[in-house]
């Protein structure tokens, strides 16, 4: 019983803490695989269409050795790079010369609908 | 003028996070700078007159031992170690006495500045004040609604501008990316509209009594000049009309977020010999060749010393940051035995500075200003307390060493 019971106590409470520590951080955790993906493309974009630096400038300019880079494609017509990094996609694009580059995210979650006086949708009580 | 404490209840506990209330005193824009301001002959709109340091007083010898320092190279562009200048330029008496680049720059090349845009941004602060569209003593929830919650509705913008909003803030980089603010704001839970995703985060401590180096509170900063401004088009025209045309800055490029709003604690880039124009402004009080562009005072306010930094305790990070509104200045704290940060510059010196050696200084008892831009990876030790730093102050731009040189060629 007692060896149950440390075996219980050793295993579960890290694991209780380490949950709520997630649910802590959730968001920051969740949404940390796209940051180098993005921070790339972004840096990227920037250095070669706004500074105006060639290709090899700009690759060692967002190198960074934290998170490997699992490659780039760069559409130079569209002046819009994508690079991938966690099996995540991001793209950046240039906007203009005064606008330069800027992130292209997925649209934010569309809001819930105003909420509506109509008894059938919302029953009263 | 009103110089009151505003009537905040005291004791009042905010709706948000139990913060406690703190009476704020009122800013005063009070005309004119500490020093001299010299009647200029010539302004540099289209191009820099050039003078050789002997003709500006400057010893030559010394000029070139910085400049030998500046541009040292150690490494290659795999290993990015040494100083990786890419601009250097010096502007005394109203002359270009040095202007040298690297690394494949040049002075047609628009750079990118990081955090030395937020100083530009407090200038084109001093424009709209000037214009009377922002009034710093309004909060910021009268020009930008996401910011009317309880506890962030005290907010006023001059604790934006003293990045002491209270916001709650974390400023780490590639150091530690999972839980920087700074890093989700650019790259993931911000990029798509970044002011509201600052706005979002909890209050910390009262607007105005702690001091944290905050890009959120800049760009909470670009969301109410964009309220204040009211139309789109007239916002992302305004820096251009109001700051960069009137004194010649070419080429300017302002990088926005997902939704428009300009990315004001990052996303400046701007040709070399235009920074220098930008500092010549602001040196001359923010008046260029007999128009005042900026608002009577805002040089002032700017290099004013943020009152949160004499009641935010000073860790051994920050201990050399000397904020302004938007700029660094070269005060220290005698109270708190805190030596000025740049003991080789004249106490009026301020400046801006960027992530990855960027590096700009106007100095008026000097008649000077400076604009160094970097790329650099690693830093040579400057300070006491620094830690992971190359040892050798040869090795690597050391902030102090290039200041020391520079004040060897003035004197």
């Amino acid at each position: 019983m007692r060896a149950r019971r440390i075996v219980l106590l050793v295993v579960a409470v890290p694991v209780i803490a380490g949950l709520g520590w997630v649910g802590l951080h959730g968001s920051a955790l969740s949404t940390f695989p796209r940051m180098p993906s993005a921070y790339e493309a972004k840096k990227y974009c920037s250095c070669r269409w706004v500074e105006g630096r060639d290709a090899t400038f700009c690759d060692h300019y967002v190198y960074q050795d934290v998170v490997p880079s699992q490659g780039r494609t760069v559409d130079e017509a569209n002046k819009t790079v994508t690079a991938k990094a966690l099996w995540i996609r991001t793209s950046a694009r240039w906007i203009g010369p005064r606008e330069g580059c800027v992130i292209e995210v997925p649209l934010p979650p569309t809001p819930p609908p105003p909420p509506t006086n109509d008894p059938t949708v919302n029953p009263p009580g | 003028m009103v110089s009151a404490y505003f009537l905040t209840p005291l004791l009042l506990l905010a709706g948000c996070g139990g913060v406690v209330a703190v009476p704020q005193a009122a800013v005063t824009l009070e005309p004119g700078v500490p020093w001299e301001v010299p009647v200029r002959e010539a302004w540099p709109t289209e191009a820099w007159p050039q003078a050789t340091p002997e003709e500006v007083g400057l010893d030559p010898q010394a000029l070139q031992r910085l400049v030998d320092y500046g541009f040292r190279r150690d490494g290659d562009e795999v290993d990015r170690k040494g100083q990786r200048t890419n601009a250097l330029l010096i502007v005394k008496d109203g002359k270009l006495v040095v202007e040298r680049y690297a690394r494949g720059y040049t002075g047609d090349t628009p750079m990118l500045t990081w955090s030395v845009s937020k100083s530009m941004s407090s200038t084109i602060f001093g424009a709209a004040v000037m214009d009377g569209l922002v009034d710093v003593n309004q909060t910021a929830c009268h020009y930008y609604e996401p910011m009317c919650r309880p506890g962030h509705d005290a907010v006023r913008v001059t604790d934006l501008l003293r990045m002491s909003s209270g916001i709650q803030w974390d400023e780490t980089y590639e150091t530690s990316p999972i839980f920087s603010s700074v890093m989700a704001m650019l790259y993931t839970r911000g990029s798509h509209d970044m002011p509201a995703f600052v706005a979002r985060q909890p209050m910390a401590f009262w607007p105005g009594i702690h001091w944290s180096y905050s890009s959120g509170d800049a760009n909470v900063g670009m969301a109410v000049l964009r309220g204040a401004i009211g139309n789109a088009d007239r916002y992302h025209a305004y820096p251009w009309e109001r700051v960069f045309d009137p004194i010649g800055m070419k080429d300017v490029t302002f990088e926005r977020d997902g939704s428009g709003t300009f990315v004001g604690s990052s996303y400046l880039y701007a040709r070399p010999p235009d920074l220098a124009r930008w500092l010549w402004l602001i040196l001359n009080d923010g008046t260029w060749d007999g128009r005042r562009i900026l608002a009577p005072g805002w040089v002032r306010y700017l290099r004013t010393m943020a009152p949160a930094y004499y009641t935010t305790p000073v860790s051994r990070a920050s201990r050399e940051d000397n904020p302004g509104a938007w700029w660094y200045v070269n005060l220290g704290d005698p109270e708190r035995d805190i030596a000025p940060p740049w003991p080789d510059f004249p106490s009026d010196a301020f400046g801006a500075e960027g992530h990855w050696g960027k590096y700009l200084w106007v100095i008026p008892s000097w008649d000077m200003v400076v604009v160094r831009l970097g790329d650099d990876r690693e830093y040579g030790c400057a300070y006491a307390w620094q830690t992971d730093c190359v040892k050798d102050p040869n090795k690597a731009f050391t902030i102090t060493l290039f200041q020391k040189l520079l004040a060897q060629a003035v004197k």
